[in-house]
């Protein structure tokens, strides 16, 4: 009982002069952990070493995470704005961490079946609400900023993956598991169950300043000097509230599904297969690169989609999230085809085209929440956010899929070098084409689907 | 400034991991350009 009020929304709002700054590092705290998800391949040889798995296999609890990460977030999305973000940050401590400690069990009793529900299953659902809980209470906050607010704890996500992977992998290293290079030779007796087990617990501790920490502002609260009139200086930036249950019957929400689809599925082909194909690429030219530098390049793209997250969602803010987006899905395009016209001629080229991608690819994430609010207001913006994020779970499918079926096909019919991918950058071309498309057809919204004011 | 002990402890709290992710990182970035 008491631990329910203690989560109650009514125990959260913000005393007189509480500071905005403290709600970021609130936010921070839930999405740095549950960023994780990104390095989960560093635990994937491993486990195929000590559980004897395939590729497919150990892929398998990362699969799932992302695709419950969409659903969760879209049929708990309008719970999680009833009952407020420190309810929200709770529960998804207790799913993430139960999940870890699930396929800590897992590991150790080497039944993949409960690593694969623990981790993608139980904690998927964690990653979900995580992911939308801090959204409409930082965009309440920073209503003259919503595009920074949003980036700053969306490129938490991607930053959370920079913290995993060597966190990880030195703990994998030190609890038992020997590498030669970057292949496992052998894995010490409950190695893998030890590091989920200590995953499990620290990240409980470092999610837990979130929910001490979150707050809400007060119902009258704005900031200092700033008037919701002088904000609205663009068509699409509304003033009216609507439900998540009509935004999903405006054509503007589906046209930002298409395009968030899109965009991410441009993007995670890329990233996805960014160390073979610059390997490929330049396989046989005079500068052909080695395994580590590949993964170097690995390295600068994930800080390039991280970076992209907080630079151009602050852009937006200045730029209107409509010219913004069409920077993104026209840009990427633009530099796919450079890509495809390039090839393998100038190693510089390819990079900067490879770390633009990214950048866009990032920043579509960071700044969707601040377009649904310009045209959905901030009444259950958290929960639209949650329902689009399905774009997600199908991007996420859609882009390696693609880019790895075309790769195998065109290598099975005897091409070689960039040849393999250039049917891939075309694909990518028309897709963002479409998004390009889906984003010019965004209008305001039709004022019946608004709230009537109480 | 109000809250500042708060301030400078929830910012190091997410900013210290944070920093050590980057690290590690820019190290990893350099072996593009070795």
């Amino acid at each position: 009982m008491h631990v329910m009020s203690f989560l109650e929304r009514s125990r959260i709002v913000a005393p007189h002069g509480w500071s905005r700054w403290l709600v970021p590092p609130a936010a921070l705290s839930i999405h740095l952990a549950i960023g994780q998800v990104y390095a989960w391949s560093v635990f994937k040889a491993p486990l195929e070493k000590d559980l004897g798995l395939s590729g497919s296999e150990s892929a398998l609890p990362f699969q799932l995470g992302v695709v419950m990460l969409g659903l969760s977030a879209a049929i708990i999305g309008t719970r999680v704005e009833k009952n407020g973000p420190r309810w929200a940050m709770f529960t998804s401590l207790v799913c993430f961490c139960t999940g870890l400690l699930v396929a800590a069990l897992g590991a150790m009793t080497k039944q993949y079946w409960l690593v694969v529900l623990g981790y993608g299953g139980i904690g998927g659902i964690g990653l979900g609400i995580g992911y939308i809980s801090p959204v409409s209470t930082l965009m309440k906050w920073f209503p003259d900023r919503p595009g920074l607010a949003t980036g700053i704890a969306i490129m938490g996500f991607g930053g959370g993956a920079l913290i995993a992977s060597p966190w990880s992998t030195s703990m994998l290293k030190a609890f038992g598991v020997i590498y030669d290079g970057t292949r496992v030779v052998s894995v010490g007796d409950n190695a893998i169950a030890e590091t989920f087990l200590v995953h499990g617990l620290v990240y409980a501790v470092f999610m837990a300043l979130g929910v001490l920490l979150v707050r809400v502002p007060g119902p009258d609260w704005k900031p200092a000097g700033w008037t919701p009139a002088a904000q609205q200086t663009r068509a699409l930036i509304s003033t009216a509230q609507v439900s998540a249950k009509n935004a999903v019957k405006t054509p503007q929400f589906w046209c930002l599904w298409i395009v968030l689809v899109c965009n991410v599925t441009a993007g995670i082909g890329i990233l996805e297969k960014a160390a073979p194909m610059i390997g490929d690429f330049f396989a046989g030219t005079s500068t052909p690169v080695a395994a580590v530098a590949a993964g170097g390049f690995v390295a600068l793209l994930s800080l390039s989609n991280m970076l992209g997250r907080i630079v151009w969602s602050t852009t937006s803010d200045l730029v209107g999230r409509k010219n913004i987006y069409r920077l993104y899905l026209a840009g990427g395009a633009l530099m796919y085809l450079t890509l495809s016209l390039v090839t393998n001629s100038s190693k510089p080229v390819f990079i900067a085209c490879a770390i633009v991608i990214l950048s866009f690819y990032g920043a579509g994430f960071a700044t969707i929440p601040a377009y649904l609010r310009d045209l959905f207001g901030t009444f259950q913006v958290g929960a639209i956010h949650g329902r689009l994020l399905t774009a997600w779970s199908i991007a996420g499918v859609l882009g390696p899929l693609i880019i790895n079926r075309v790769a195998d096909s065109q290598r099975a019919a005897g091409f070689k070098g960039p040849d393999l991918y250039t049917t891939s950058l075309h694909v990518m071309i028309g897709l963002l084409v479409i998004g390009f498309i889906a984003n010019e057809l965004v209008r305001p919204v039709n004022p019946r689907f608004h709230e009537v004011a109480k | 400034m109000k809250h500042a002990p708060l301030m400078i402890v929830s910012w190091a709290w997410v900013g210290a991991p944070f920093a050590y992710g980057v690290v590690q990182l820019v190290r990893k970035v350099a072996l593009l350009f070795t």
